[in-house]
């Protein structure tokens, strides 16, 4: 699966910094690094609850975003190129972790067998905010759907395409994820 | 459509107790845009950099592919070593003296100059009233020195097979810890570009790279 990497925000020349990086200056792009990480970050350890996994896939996506900036074109901001293929890296390496566990997790468990019972201890240490928690605790497809639209702003439409589901399976997915949240936090 | 459909509109217009819980809902998906960023508990870039270190170095391989027909023998691939080292340190050695109006701290009786020692000895060294050794000599010297370095993973990567693993361990050890020290000077560096301090400790961190480098690039098959 590869989420396109050209909707959405509107077309901008590469920065100074795109252009040098794209020409092999590290320095450029630890700039770009620099400026990125946080966000990249954020979407990474939300996504897989865990920081120390959430580390890795950060290194990794920059890592090919450095192998595949010869291919970006300016077609979208740099930051949203690089958000998406971090989560393409992301959803990429869950389907590999997936298939080594030879466990479904295409994003469509029955959510109304998930009790409170089910809920697993909290994976993230040190995110305080119960909403951060709460969703460290979602299962992966509620959680994927969720993060991907009420915390980064996705269309249903992107993200069905992306997990290879109907935009009216996600809206489904959305729905339970938030109810299941509410349950959580009022819990 | 459920007798309860909180996503009906109109169901909800009627009913208080799924309007409510909708309102709820909305709140949740407010939170969750105004969740803040967050941030890694560690400097992710050294990491990140010394991999593209090594893609660099993989990228090269066209380059090494063809040099190959040129190396057969580990006795001119030691020769090569050699005189790479001598035209590389030398440029950059002999720049270094020349902003500082001074004699190149070339050594004749082998033939090698230190480039990054060269460096850092007009960084640390200088003698009061000579001219300040520039920001952009020195950027312009690490950007050589990063050819120089390139040049030497290239022939060690021509030699992997001839080296005992265990050097190799070693080695590739070595290496990580140096790349992390030279990472993280730059990130200071680029915070405080005009700091001969910071420099200087990069130009040590290249100068203990280029001599594991050179020592590992020229030893006898086997080592």
């Amino acid at each position: 699966m590869t989420l396109a990497l050209t909707l959405s925000s509107p077309p901008a020349a590469p920065s100074d910094d795109v252009t040098l990086a794209a020409n092999g200056d590290r320095r450029a792009f630890e700039r770009l690094y620099r400026d990125n990480v946080d966000r990249i970050f954020s979407v990474c350890v939300r996504m897989v609850g865990d920081r120390g996994r959430a580390e890795e896939l950060t290194q990794d996506a920059f890592v090919r975003a450095w192998e595949k900036l010869g291919t970006f074109r300016g077609d979208s901001l740099f930051s949203t190129w690089l958000h998406r293929l971090a989560v393409n890296v992301v959803l990429n390496e869950r389907e590999a972790e997936t298939r080594r566990r030879d466990r479904h997790d295409d994003g469509i468990e029955d959510l109304d067998a998930i009790s409170y019972g089910d809920v697993r201890p909290l994976p993230v240490p040190g995110l305080s905010l119960d909403l951060e928690r709460a969703i460290a605790t979602l299962p992966p497809g509620a959680k994927k759907v969720f993060v991907l639209h009420d915390v980064e702003g996705y269309t249903h439409e992107e993200i069905a395409e992306v997990l290879g589901v109907t935009a009216g399976g996600c809206k489904a997915q959305l729905h339970r994820a938030r109810m299941l949240l509410r349950r959580m936090l009022t819990k | 459509m459920t007798e309860h459909d909180i996503t009906d509109e109109s169901h909800r217009a009627a009913c208080t107790e799924c309007a409510a819980e909708w309102t709820e809902l909305d709140a949740i998906s407010a939170a969750a845009r105004a969740l803040p960023q967050l941030t890694p508990s560690r400097d992710l870039w050294s990491g990140i950099d010394a991999r593209l270190a090594g893609n660099a170095n993989t990228s090269s391989s066209a380059l090494a592919r063809a040099e190959r027909r040129w190396f057969r023998s580990p006795t001119l691939r030691m020769a090569a070593a050699a005189t790479l080292l001598v035209v590389a340190s030398s440029a950059v050695t002999w720049r270094v003296a020349t902003d500082r109006n001074d004699t190149a701290p070339s050594d004749p009786a082998n033939g090698v100059t230190d480039s990054a020692a060269a460096v850092l000895a007009a960084l640390t060294e200088a003698p009061a009233g000579s001219p300040r050794y520039s920001q952009a000599s020195y950027e312009s010297d690490f950007a050589a020195m990063d050819v120089e370095i390139r040049a030497m993973q290239s022939l060690l990567n021509e030699r992997r097979a001839e080296l005992d693993p265990n050097t190799i361990a070693v080695l590739e050890k070595s290496l990580m810890l140096i790349d992390q020290a030279i990472s993280e000077s730059r990130s200071a560096l680029l915070n405080d570009p005009a700091s001969q301090f910071l420099a200087a400790q990069l130009a040590r961190s290249y100068s203990t790279k280029l001599t594991l480098l050179r020592s590992t690039a020229t030893m006898p098959m086997g080592s």
